[in-house]
């Protein structure tokens, strides 16, 4: 279910992953566990903004432009993540099948995988915008940041 | 504010670091760990129901068969028939290692005191006669009869697999019966001893040097031929898994030798697409069951073309070698099979065909639907059988490595399977699933 919502999301920007010999990677490891690991970055960042800094603690930094850091950080962390499964889940099934790509497709490859970086980097401050608005309620002195609905 | 954005850029920074730090797929893979053979979907054949219980060996010892048994002198090679036969006796003998009874019989004529041609012996005595000469050779042995009492004797034990060697002339003494439709009635009546569908045959071929007298099957006058190369050949009878069981493990000597196997049925070879190998366009292997291909792009100026990798290590070599004459049928697709080799003659194999022994490559420009496409072997004709036969076998010289009759006695024996499912079907019938992404 996890693989075939995730697959369909990277696959409705990116379309189908190229070179094709390649798909059944990213549709069985790279687009699930990427998918995965980034809700859980965002979710992990958000509880870091909201709850460690804005409850547990008593810090200064509870105003937009933190948050806007904050958001900055689960882009970048999203697009490492997701380039260093690709390239880790590509290259154990290139060694393990001893596939050689042509140099046509070790271009369009490294295109395709900064495509999916960006897209994930994408993704990543979706899901932290999205889980903002869902954690937000438990924060003391960040309950209106970045914008005071719905409380 | 300013300060906690540096620090936050600052972290940025960082991070592209590590983002553009990373390396590419594709450079540098060849010190990644050692590759892992891809999982295939094997075809089992049904657990051994009737194992391997007996062997039994049976040597024609008539004096048509002294030149090939002769006496050698300290440091010689000996004939290519004591070599053979000494390993398949060997072989067989060290069968008893692993549960399997052995028995080793004498092929001589029937005589006023006895009307059986078979006469138990041991190995120790079988050996010796082959490493050193036939005493007391018989007059003649008769071929139907041979082939009776064999299959009787097999058919008294069940898990019983008989090994023949001799050079299977067929004589009578009744020479106005020595004709090829008769020959290959009486042999076919002598099988009918046992049920069709429950025996195979195999038949190996070999040639040996030839020392002394020659009686041809004709019944004219004896030659005496001085090394000349004549035929002799190995009949493998009993229940189809066990006698390819038999081939494998104790026949492995004659395994490139002309042979034709009757009645005989293999298990289907493991196979799949191979990733990463003579392959072009949008497509990726599926393991199946069954395998095949899904294909994500195609057309008819881009055509998808992979290749399919066959495990043929279960079929018999002539069946290896004829693998250039796979059929594809398309379905209902336009896919043409473009060419096949084996994985020693054709392009380096990757570590994901390294399974498969034999490969085709097939071309595809039109699916409509999911289809399945079926990859078939047909029996390699054993033509080497017209070769090594002959209607006359009088003057042997200059006819060469002929065997009388051959053709018929061999004729009798595809008469006898006449009917059963074996002898119509395939190799191997092995389906391969391509369906749109």
């Amino acid at each position: 279910m996890l693989q075939k919502l995730f697959t369909t999301l990277y696959q409705a920007v990116l379309g189908n992953p190229d070179p094709a010999s390649l798909i059944p990677v990213y549709r069985q490891s790279i687009f699930p566990g990427v998918g995965l690991y980034t809700f859980f970055l965002a979710l992990a960042l958000a509880l870091l903004f909201y709850v460690v800094l804005n409850r547990v603690l008593t810090t200064p930094y509870f105003k937009s432009s933190h948050w806007a850091v904050v958001l900055l950080l689960s882009a970048v962390l999203g697009a490492t993540i997701a380039w260093q499964k690709a390239a880790a889940d590509i290259n154990a099934q290139l060694a393990s099948t001893g596939q050689q790509l042509a140099v046509g497709e070790a271009a369009t490859l490294k295109r395709y995988l900064w495509g999916f970086t960006a897209t994930n980097a994408l993704v990543a401050a979706l899901f932290f915008v999205l889980l903002s608005f869902l954690v937000k309620s438990l924060s003391v002195s960040a309950r209106t940041t970045p914008v005071r609905w719905p409380n | 504010m300013s300060v906690y954005l540096k620090g936050g850029l600052s972290w940025l920074a960082a991070s592209l670091l590590v983002v553009s730090g990373c390396t590419a797929p594709g450079e540098g893979q060849t010190e990644k760990q050692a590759p892992t053979p891809p999982k295939t979907v094997a075809a089992t054949a049904s657990p051994a129901a009737s194992a391997l219980k007996q062997v039994q060996v049976f040597v024609d010892v008539s004096g048509g068969m002294n030149g090939f048994v002769p006496v050698n002198k300290p440091g010689d090679a000996g004939s290519e028939f004591q070599r053979t036969v000494t390993a398949l006796l060997s072989g067989v003998e060290g069968q008893t290692g692993r549960g399997v009874r052995t028995s080793y019989y004498y092929v001589k004529e029937a005589t006023a005191q006895s009307s059986k041609v078979l006469q138990p012996a041991s190995y120790a005595d079988v050996s010796q006669t082959v490493s050193s000469g036939i005493r007391n050779a018989a007059k003649g042995s008769d071929l139907t009869t041979m082939l009776r009492e064999v299959l009787q004797r097999q058919q008294a034990q069940p898990g019983t697999v008989s090994i023949i060697v001799s050079d299977f002339i067929y004589a009578p003494a009744n020479t106005k019966n020595v004709w090829g439709g008769k020959v290959s009635a009486d042999v076919k009546d002598a099988l009918s001893v046992a049920d069709p569908s429950k025996l195979a045959v195999s038949v190996f071929a070999n040639t040996s040097a030839f020392r002394g007298r020659f009686y041809p099957g004709r019944r004219t006058a004896p030659e005496t031929l001085t090394g000349q190369q004549l035929p002799y050949y190995v009949w493998v009878l009993g229940p189809a898994p066990l006698v390819a069981q038999v081939n494998r493990t104790v026949l492995g000597s004659l395994a490139g030798q002309p042979q034709v196997h009757f009645n005989a049925t293999f298990p289907t070879p493991t196979y799949g697409a191979v990733t990463g190998y003579q392959g072009q366009g949008g497509w990726f292997a599926v393991a199946g069951p069954p395998p095949g291909v899904q294909v994500t792009a195609v057309s008819a100026q881009e055509p998808v073309k992979f290749v399919v990798g066959f495990d043929l290590k279960n079929l018999p070599q002539p069946a290896q070698a004829g693998f250039q004459t796979l059929e594809l049928d398309p379905a209902n697709t336009d896919a043409k099979l473009l060419k096949t080799w084996a994985a020693t003659t054709g392009p380096a194999v990757p570590a994901a065909g390294k399974s498969y022994s034999h490969f085709a490559q097939v071309q595809l420009s039109r699916l409509p639907s999911s289809q399945t496409l079926h990859l078939r072997l047909a029996p390699a004709t054993p033509s080497w059988v017209a070769a090594y036969s002959t209607t006359d076998d009088s003057r042997i010289m200059q006819q060469g490595a002929k065997t009388f009759l051959l053709g018929s006695v061999l004729q009798g024996v595809t008469d006898f399977f006449a009917g059963q499912p074996a002898a119509s079907a395939p190799l191997f019938d092995a389906p391969l699933l391509v369906k749109p992404d």
